[in-house]
């Protein structure tokens, strides 16, 4: 997989790409503002960007916004926000505007090589990866609590790890259950959240995504 | 833009009737120069309709210069133009028919056209006494009246130009060139009741003039006292005039057609332009006051010279010496005399003054406790420019009722109440006198007292809550400025490190392992230190061990200034020692950045409620106290109940002295 990293820290920069490299990753361009990103990617035509969303020179959502620029340039192109600190709305809203071959993920939390890979993977098969942070912060919508409550604990997890954009087989793994349990978890979640049921992995997200936004 | 129009249309108007009005002037003369002097008519009673032209233009000049809607301006204009067209018809046919025969075309027929050319006036004087002072008429029945007056001296003019009748002197032997013999006698005698019918109507005029005044009252009927004066007498105008002309006194008739024509646009001007009804009366009293003054001068001058003229006599004393002795008398007195007759003159005269303290003590006494005390004095003195503003608890810094500064006004006068002075009255000078004002407002005296504590209060609450928002302004700013510390510093240190690690766990490689744990805790440490730096800006840990000795004691340490400390204090309040760590430290933060100080002394000491700050720096000062730092520091100060001076002259360095309550 060919990646371009977009971070303004020389230092974050240069330990994301060794840690990239490590799992075989290859890192085409490493550059630290949204301009150079842009002639980046049109130089190296990646499968991926790896962006901070905070960049000069007003450090609030300039990557975001240069992230967007590609998306429309390069349909193809798989889009993966970083941020250090939880930035849950304005992701939700680009994750709504944008669904495919689409990821945010704090920072943190891409240390963990292997959810790093797998985020990479499946952003880059079409799909959407959603911060667990983020999807956490949405279930905890005081006006959610109660309808929440009509699920059981399993199924209130099957409901996060979909959140995340996660696939029925990837939720399986993780949660060490037959791939039919988490079908019939998730055929129950869609009737009592009067959700309407869909192959479509990103647009499941979409669907889970409207619903925790209520 | 219409209203605008029609005030450029009032200036042209006027300019043409003054060059008008000069031309006439210069053509009578002329008939002089042309040896013709017995022809001149510019004389004797005719003086009268010239005030007449004068004041009909002035007025309506005015009026309609400051009111261009109201129709009555325009009324007088029109007045002043139909006089002057009399007087162009006048010279026009003298010139054409003796002075220089032939010089000007057509001299019977504008003879005839001037014989009938008074008509006009008349009905124009009708119209302004039925429209005076609103611009409506009264009534419906009063508008028929209007319509009938324009319609008989129409007809009578008219019919004027077709008659066979004699002109009046001394256009007696001149035949009227349009004269219509089928219609003699007729047009004549129809002529001559039209033009009763509007003697008539004006006369009706002057009742609509009465019955207004009788149904109006407060200012209207002030305003209208005059006109009803003056159309008083219009019956009688109308008919000596009537008499006089059928009886042959054309001089006469002059006077009495001129008389309240002279009367009627003073009146309706004084009327129309309401308040400055006051303005004459100050006039007026201005004028006896000094025409008295001149008289006591004189007096005295002459008394003076006399008895030095009688003692000459005895003593020998020259009469130069008299006389200077007597201007230096009528010198010494002139300004106590007048002081003396104005005040007497305007108990007497100055019925502003007496209205206007009248209309206070009674907006004092009616409104109680929600007195605008503004507007009761804008009222009063018929200025809305009037502008209270009080002391403040600076001297020389007065506040609105708001609270806000209040700009200088041009002019104003002080009233001081308990020997204070308590509030300042700005007010517009073309419309009062200083002394009305300050008579009127010492008045209110107690009441501008009350206003000038409630007006302190308005300032105190206004400057604490715009330093409560600075204040948090200044928080926010700081936990911006800490959430980016932390992100750029710590937080990322923290992040490589992670990244570093993980992907010498992932290449296996035990050397690079050992390699990335040795920089690891090299970063690690890094970290920390970060950490405790941003936590120690936070609130310093001497701070809260060791009070402010230990506190300043680091923060001298660490400085690139050198600092001279002289603390008398053990430990304090831990909300005192912390606000005055950081007034400390904000000014040595200054000192070296804005200053560029190279010595700083800080002097810390208290006594039983107090603890005095004094911050002393060699920079080049001139720190503006409006700047960010100093107002944030201020704003400091002030919400822990102290106070802050700062003295920073340009090149002898700043002195921030800071005063805090520190309790027991």
């Amino acid at each position: 997989m060919r990646v371009v990293i977009a971070d303004d820290s020389g230092l974050l920069r240069g330990g994301l790409a060794r840690l990239l490299a490590e799992t075989g990753t290859d890192v085409v361009a490493a550059v630290g503002d949204a301009e150079e990103l842009v002639r980046a990617v049109a130089e190296h035509e990646p499968d991926l960007a790896v962006v901070d969303i905070r960049m000069p020179p007003t450090y609030t959502h300039e990557g975001a916004k240069a992230a967007v620029e590609l998306r429309e340039r390069y349909p193809e192109l798989g889009i993966l926000l970083l941020s250090q600190s939880l930035e849950s709305r304005y992701v939700v809203d680009l994750v709504r505007a944008h669904p495919e071959r689409f990821g945010y993920l704090l920072k943190d939390r891409v240390v963990d090589v292997e959810v790093l890979v797998q985020a990479m993977q499946t952003i880059v098969a079409g799909g959407t990866v959603l911060d667990p942070a983020v999807v956490s912060h949405l279930m905890g919508n005081n006006g959610l609590a109660d309808q929440l409550d009509r699920l059981s604990s399993r199924e209130r997890e099957v409901l996060e790890l979909m959140a995340q954009g996660r696939s029925n087989a990837a939720i399986a793994a993780d949660m060490v259950i037959d791939l039919r349990t988490v079908e019939s978890h998730i055929a129950r979640i869609m009737t009592k959240l009067d959700l309407h049921p869909t192959a479509d992995e990103h647009r499941r997200v979409l669907a889970v995504l409207a619903w925790l936004r209520t | 833009m219409e209203v605008r129009r029609a005030r450029s249309l009032a200036v042209v108007a006027a300019a043409v009737e003054a060059v008008t009005f000069a031309a006439i002037v210069i053509a009578d003369r002329g008939l002089a120069w042309a040896g013709r002097p017995d022809l001149i008519s510019l004389r004797d009673e005719v003086w009268l309709v010239l005030i007449g032209i004068v004041a009909s233009a002035v007025v309506g000049f005015a009026i309609a210069r400051s009111q261009p809607l109201h129709p009555v301006g325009w009324l007088f204009l029109g007045l002043a133009g139909a006089m002057l067209f009399s007087g162009v018809c006048e010279e026009w046919a003298r010139w054409g028919l003796w002075a220089r025969p032939g010089s000007t075309p057509f001299p019977r027929l504008v003879a005839v056209i001037g014989d009938s050319s008074f008509i006009p006036w008349l009905v124009l004087v009708s119209l302004i006494l039925l429209l005076t002072p609103t611009g409506e008429h009264l009534s419906h029945r009063w508008r028929v009246l209007a319509r009938v007056v324009v319609a008989a001296g129409s007809l009578s003019f008219c019919l004027g130009l077709v008659s066979a009748r004699v002109l009046s002197a001394p256009y007696d032997k001149v035949t009227n060139p349009w004269v219509v013999e089928a219609v003699q006698p007729t047009a004549d005698w129809i002529s001559y009741l039209s033009l009763l019918v509007v003697a008539g109507g004006l006369a009706a005029s002057g009742v609509s003039v009465l019955v207004r005044w009788r149904r109006s009252s407060g200012d209207e009927r002030r305003q209208l006292l005059w006109l009803a004066l003056a159309v008083v007498p219009l019956p009688l105008f109308v008919f000596a005039a009537f008499a006089l002309s059928r009886a042959g006194f054309p001089a006469l008739t002059v006077v009495a057609t001129g008389g309240f024509v002279v009367l009627v646009p003073v009146a309706a001007g004084l009327s129309v332009s309401r308040y400055h009804l006051y303005d004459v009366e100050r006039l007026v009293a201005a004028t006896v006051t000094y025409v008295l003054l001149s008289i006591v001068l004189v007096l005295t001058y002459g008394t003076v010279v006399w008895l030095g003229a009688r003692s000459a006599e005895q003593w020998s004393v020259s009469p130069a010496v008299a006389a200077t002795v007597g201007a230096v008398a009528a010198a010494a007195i002139a300004e106590p005399a007048r002081r003396g007759i104005q005040r007497a003159i305007n108990r007497r005269f100055n019925r502003r003054q007496y209205e206007a303290i009248r209309m206070v003590r009674a907006g004092l006494v009616q409104e109680g406790a929600g007195l605008d005390i503004e507007r009761l004095f804008r009222q009063a003195l018929g200025d809305p420019g009037v502008a209270v503003a009080y002391a403040g608890p600076v001297a020389g810094e007065w506040v609105a009722a708001t609270g806000a500064t209040a700009p200088a006004p041009d002019t104003s006068i002080m009233v001081t109440h308990r020997g204070r002075e308590v509030a300042r009255v700005g007010f517009d000078r073309r419309r009062n006198e200083a002394d009305t004002v300050s008579a009127v407002a010492q008045v209110a005296a107690a009441e501008l007292d009350n206003g000038r504590l409630r007006a302190e209060l308005a300032r105190q609450v206004a400057e604490i809550s715009s330093s409560r928002q600075r204040l948090s302004e200044a928080q926010r700013d700081e936990r911006r400025r800490i959430e980016r510390d932390l992100h750029d510093g710590a937080q990322q240190r923290l992040l490589a490190l992670a990244f570093d690690l993980q992907s010498a766990r992932l290449s296996g490689d035990a050397g690079r392992m050992r390699a990335a744990l040795a920089e690891g805790a090299t970063a690690a440490q890094g970290a920390v230190r970060e950490l405790r730096d941003l936590a120690n800006g936070l609130h310093p840990a001497a701070l809260a061990d060791g009070g402010l000795p230990a506190a300043l004691d680091d923060l001298a340490r660490h400085s690139p200034v050198a600092i001279g400390l002289d603390v008398q204090v053990g430990r304090l309040d831990p909300g005192v020692e912390f606000t005055a760590w950081l007034v400390i430290g904000e000014a040595l933060v200054n000192a070296q950045k804005h200053a560029q100080a190279g010595q700083v002394r800080v002097a810390v000491a208290r006594d039983e409620r107090l603890l005095h700050i004094q911050v002393c720096d060699d920079g080049r000062g001139g720190a503006s106290e409006d700047g960010p730092g100093l107002r944030g520091m201020r704003d400091r100060v002030e919400a822990a109940g102290g106070t802050l001076q700062v003295v920073s002259r340009t090149g002898a360095g700043t002195t921030i002295e800071a005063v805090l309550p520190c309790g027991s």
